[in-house]
């Protein structure tokens, strides 16, 4: 096992389950078919800088967005969260789970830079080729599904 | 009177979410006052009197670090407490942001406890008139 896949997990149920306060269960076979065939994906993506450089991402689609943006800021239906709102807890998601993630791989006594969070709209065969990066987890996050990934960028 | 507090950070839902988390706490405050860069950050202090500084460090326009550069060659705001929240949390940054004359350093997410803790080390109890 890499020794970045525990790390990369425990960061994701922390921020799934402390900060976006969602009941989680890890999927064993990440791929497509728990997503919507027909609906949009989204990547919330940033990129590491450090003794050693790569990106961690999220991909999910819009219901996901809006569960998290609902749950983060105590609304009671997602008919109250706006599309910019969707997309801010969703940057800040890749943001805070690419923080736990680099305390969880080395600690505190290593910097790191976080650039560049995004969010960007992606296809379903982006979604493949997200899926077949070096690490990938993906999870039901109150029953939506969810993958994040972490990838070292080769020089 | 309660505490008046300014909010600085480019994500509107990361400064929703600080208020909300001041609400799970017995923190009284009286005034919530937001900025999404140091730059409308030191507008706001131009305009409003704030008791502690909640600021991200990553932001466009203006960045904490600038905005801390301003604070502390103002005398009239440099002995403003300020408390950096963020999502990285290497030991030397945190140390290289002491040196700024930070007080406090929170890692999000930020819980109630910690956010009250910080804000009882460094204003005391609440106030209350």
């Amino acid at each position: 096992m890499s020794k970045f896949e525990h790390p990369l997990k425990k960061a994701s149920l922390k921020v799934l389950e402390d900060w976006a306060m969602m009941l989680v269960e890890e999927v064993i076979e990440p791929g497509p078919d728990l997503f919507d065939p027909n609906a949009q994906f989204f990547m919330s993506s940033v990129n590491l800088k450090g003794p050693i450089s790569g990106s961690v991402a999220i991909v999910a689609q819009l219901k996901f967005m809006q569960v998290l943006a609902s749950n983060v800021l105590g609304q009671n239906s997602l008919e109250h969260v706006s599309s910019e709102d969707a997309e801010d807890a969703y940057r800040e998601m890749g943001n805070i789970l690419a923080g736990n993630f680099l305390t969880e791989a080395y600690g505190t006594d290593v910097s790191f830079d976080l650039l560049d969070p995004r969010v960007d709209a992606v296809s379903y065969a982006d979604f493949g080729h997200f899926v077949d990066r070096n690490i990938v987890f993906e999870f039901q996050a109150d029953d939506v599904p969810v993958a994040v990934s972490f990838s070292i960028k080769r020089e | 009177m309660a505490y008046n507090v300014l909010i600085v950070d480019d994500s509107s839902v990361v400064r929703k979410v600080l208020i909300k988390t001041f609400g799970l706490t017995n923190i009284e405050v009286s005034n919530f006052i937001q900025a999404e860069n140091g730059q409308v950050g030191l507008k706001q202090l131009s305009e409003n009197w704030v008791d502690i500084i909640f600021l991200d460090i990553n932001m466009p326009v203006m960045n904490g670090l600038e905005f801390i550069a301003h604070l502390k060659a103002n005398k009239d705001l440099r002995d403003i407490p300020i408390v950096v929240v963020s999502t990285e949390g290497s030991k030397e940054r945190q140390e290289d942001l002491m040196k700024y004359g930070v007080k406090a350093y929170l890692r999000k997410p930020v819980s109630p406890e910690d956010l009250a803790k910080t804000i009882r080390n460094i204003l005391g109890e609440a106030k209350h008139e």
